[in-house]
C-alpha cells in the first residue's frame, strides 16, 4: 500500500458535510447565517440524540425500529402525566422509567428468542403505536402548564440555539466516551462484529446488546420529551419515519449495517448532513418533499463510494 | 509424576442432538507438559476443548481443577483459571485493531474521577511486547486484523493465549491451513512457551506437527480415546497407524 492515508467512514461523512455546506452556503442566499444555521443545529439535536442509540445499537449488530414509536410514546407519558397534575419532575422519571423498561423489552425478546431485532423492533414499533394511539385517541394534546423543567427542556438560553442542542451535543461527547475508551465499547462492537468470537472470549455478549437496547430506548424517549417540552403538545403522528431516517443518518456517519462498526463523531455528521439538507432546500426555496428523494440518494452514493473505498483497501493491504 | 493434575476430565459425555461427540473420555494435564491431542476430524477434539473453556458444559462427567471439582460455567470461568484458547476457527474479530482483540474481555483501565477509562498506551504497549517476546514483528498494534496474513493472525492469537494463559494453553489445531514457513514459526513459538513452564495442549490431526514438541500424546477416535502414550513409547509412524485405525491398541 503506497498511500496510506485512511480515510475512514467518519472522515468521509466529515468530507460529506462540507461539501453540502459549502454548497447550500453558495447557492442559497442566507443559508451562512447564525439564524439559518441555528435552525439546522436546533433540527439536528432531538432527532440526533435519538440517532446516538441507534448508532450504539448497530453498532452492537442490532436494530431499533421502534425508536420512532418510542419518541412520540415518550412526548405522550409527560404531557398526559402533566395534564392529569403529576409534578413534571416525576413524569420525566415516568418517561426515562419507560424508556428503560422499553429496551429491556426489545432487548430480552431479542436475545432470548434469537428473532432478528429488525423483526421484534418491528413489532414492538406497532405496538407501542398502536397503545399510544388507543390511549390517546388520536387527537393532539397541548398543555399550557409552566414548569422550571419545561423552560429548560424546550427553552434557549443562547438565541438562536434550543438548549436541545447542547444537551445533544453533551450526548455525542458521552458517548463517544464510551465508544472510544470504554471497556463496553470494546465489547459492544466485539458483539456486534463477531457475536460467537465475542461470546468464546468471555464476553457477555447478550447482556452488553441488551444495555444498548435499553440506552437506544432511553435515548428515544428522552428525545421525545424534549420534543413535549419545546413544542408544548403532543401530536400521536409524531416520529413516524423516524426510524430509518436515523438509521440513514448513522449509515451516512460510517456506521456498518453489518455491526461491529460506528462513531459518534460520524453520526453527528450523518445528522448534520441531514439537517442541513431540510434547511439548505427550504431556502433555495425547493419544495420539502424533495429532501426524502436526496437523502436517499445521497445515502446511497455514500454506501457506494464507501464501499469502493474499502475494497481498494483491503485489496491494497 | 506425582504431582496434581491442572484439570483433570473424568467420564465427559458430550451429545449435539442425537449425535454422541465424546462418549466418556478421561483427559488430564500436568503443569509444565506439553499434550498432544490428536484424532481424525470429527474425532471430538474441539468440543473437548470447548468443554474445557467453559462454552458449554458436558452432559455427563466430572471436570476437576487442581483436584477440586468444579463447573466451567462461562469462557471467563475458564480463563480466570488461567486457561487461554486458540481456536480452530478464528477467535479475532476482524473489526477490531490488533491492541482491541488482544486485551478483549481482559482491558486494562485506569480510573478517572468515578470513571473507568481504557488505558490504551499500556495496552498498545504490551500488546507490541508480548508479540515481540514470542518473535512476532508487529509495526503497529493499532492496525487492522484484516491487514495481518493467515500466519500472522495466528500468531496473535497464540501470542494472546500466551500473554494471558498462566496455567493451560489450548490450542486447536493452531497450524491448520498455514503454509510451511508459518507452521514451522508456530512450533517455533511452542517451544519457546514450553520453556516457560506453561501447560500446553495442542489439538491437531497431523502427528507430524506435534510429535517434536509433545511429552505425552492422547488418541481421539469418534468420542473415545483409544490410546495414550509417553512419546518415547511410539513413532509417529505407529501413532498415525492408529489415527487411521489400522492398527489394534496394546
Ligand atoms: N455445533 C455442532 N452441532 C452439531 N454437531 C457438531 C457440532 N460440533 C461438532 N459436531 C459433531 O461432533 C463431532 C465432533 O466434532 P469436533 O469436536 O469438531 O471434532 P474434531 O475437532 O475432532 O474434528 C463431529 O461428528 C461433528 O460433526
Ligand atoms: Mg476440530
Amino acid at each position: 500500500m503506497s498511500l496510506r492515508i485512511k480515510i475512514t467512514p467518519e472522515l468521509g461523512s466529515l468530507i460529506s458535510f462540507l461539501c453540502i455546506f459549502i454548497f447550500f452556503g453558495v447557492f442559497a442566499p442566507r443559508f451562512l447565517t447564525i439564524e439559518s444555521i441555528g435552525s439546522m443545529l436546533n433540527m439536528a439535536a432531538e432527532f440526533g440524540i435519538v440517532v446516538v442509540g441507534v448508532t450504539l445499537l448497530m453498532t452492537g449488530g442490532e436494530f431499533d425500529l421502534s425508536v420512532g414509536s418510542v419518541f412520540a410514546l415518550g412526548s405522550f407519558i409527560f404531557v398526559s402525566a402533566i395534564s392529569n397534575g403529576v409534578n413534571p419532575y416525576l413524569a420525566f422519571v415516568f418517561v426515562i422509567l419507560s424508556g428503560i423498561m422499553i429496551g429491556l423489552l426489545n432487548g430480552l425478546i431479542t436475545v432470548k428468542t434469537g428473532i432478528p431485532s429488525f423483526l421484534t423492533t418491528l413489532g414492538t414499533m406497532l405496538f407501542w403505536r398502536g397503545v399510544m394511539l388507543g390511549l390517546s385517541g388520536g387527537q393532539t394534546i397541548p398543555f399550557q402548564i409552566k414548569s422550571r423543567l419545561i423552560e429548560n427542556a424546550g427553552g434557549r438560553f443562547v438565541d438562536p440555539f434550543l438548549n436541545s442542542v447542547w444537551i445533544f451535543l453533551v450526548t455525542v461527547l458521552i458517548f463517544h466516551l464510551i465508544f472510544e475508551h470504554s471497556r463496553y465499547g470494546n465489547w459492544l462492537r466485539a458483539s456486534g462484529g463477531n457475536k460467537i468470537v465475542g461470546e468464546l472470549m468471555g464476553l457477555p455478549v447478550n447482556k452488553t446488546k441488551i444495555q444498548a437496547f435499553i440506552v437506544c430506548s432511553v435515548l428515544a424517549s428522552f428525545a421525545g420529551f424534549l420534543d413535549a417540552c419545546r413544542l408544548k403538545t403532543f401530536n400521536p403522528l409524531l416520529g413516524q419515519g423516524m426510524e430509518l431516517e436515523a438509521i440513514a443518518a448513522s449509515v451516512l456517519g460510517g456506521t456498518s449495517l453489518l455491526g461491529g462498526y460506528g462513531t459518534l463523531i460520524g453520526s453527528l455528521f450523518g445528522v448534520l448532513i441531514i439537517s442541513a439538507l431540510r434547511v439548505g432546500l427550504v431556502m433555495m426555496g425547493m419544495t420539502v418533499y424533495i429532501y426524502f428523494s436526496l437523502v436517499g440518494v445521497i445515502l446511497i452514493a455514500a454506501i457506494l463510494i464507501k464501499h469502493r473505498f474499502s475494497v481498494k483497501f483491503i485489496k491494497g493491504a | 509424576m506425582s504431582q496434581v493434575p491442572i484439570i483433570e476430565l473424568k467420564n465427559i459425555r458430550k451429545f449435539y442432538g442425537k449425535i454422541e461427540a465424546l462418549k466418556g473420555v478421561d483427559f488430564l494435564i500436568y503443569p509444565g507438559e506439553i499434550v498432544g491431542l490428536v484424532g481424525d476430524n470429527g474425532a471430538g477434539k474441539s468440543t473437548l476443548v470447548k468443554i474445557m473453556m467453559g462454552v458449554f458444559p458436558p452432559d455427563a462427567g466430572e471436570i476437576f481443577v487442581e483436584g477440586k471439582k468444579v463447573n466451567l460455567r462461562s469462557p471467563s470461568e475458564s480463563r480466570k483459571f488461567g486457561f487461554e484458547p486458540v481456536y480452530q476457527e478464528t477467535d479475532l474479530i476482524s473489526q477490531l485493531n490488533i491492541w482491541r482483540n488482544f486485551f478483549l474481555g481482559k482491558e486494562i483501565t485506569k480510573k478517572f474521577f468515578i470513571a473507568k477509562f481504557l488505558d490504551k498506551k499500556k495496552m498498545r504497549d504490551i500488546t507490541s511486547k508480548a508479540l515481540d517476546n514470542i518473535g512476532i514483528k508487529i509495526k503497529n498494534p493499532d492496525s487492522d486484523i484484516m491487514a495481518l496474513s493467515g500466519g500472522e493472525r495466528r500468531s496473535v492469537s497464540i501470542g494472546r493465549a500466551w500473554h494471558f494463559g498462566g496455567k493451560i494453553l489450548i490450542l486447536d489445531e493452531p497450524v491448520t491451513g498455514l503454509s510451511v514457513k508459518e507452521t514451522e514459526k508456530v512450533l517455533e513459538y511452542l517451544k519457546k512457551i514450553k520453556k516457560t513452564g506453561c501447560s500446553v495442549v495442542i489439538i491437531t490431526h497431523n502427528i507430524y506437527h506435534v510429535y517434536d514438541v509433545a511429552d505425552r500424546i492422547a488418541i481421539l477416535d469418534r468420542g473415545t480415546k483409544v490410546a495414550e502414550m509417553r512419546k518415547e513409547d511410539c513413532t509417529p509412524e505407529e501413532i498415525m497407524d492408529i489415527i487411521r485405525g489400522k492398527k489394534k491398541i496394546v
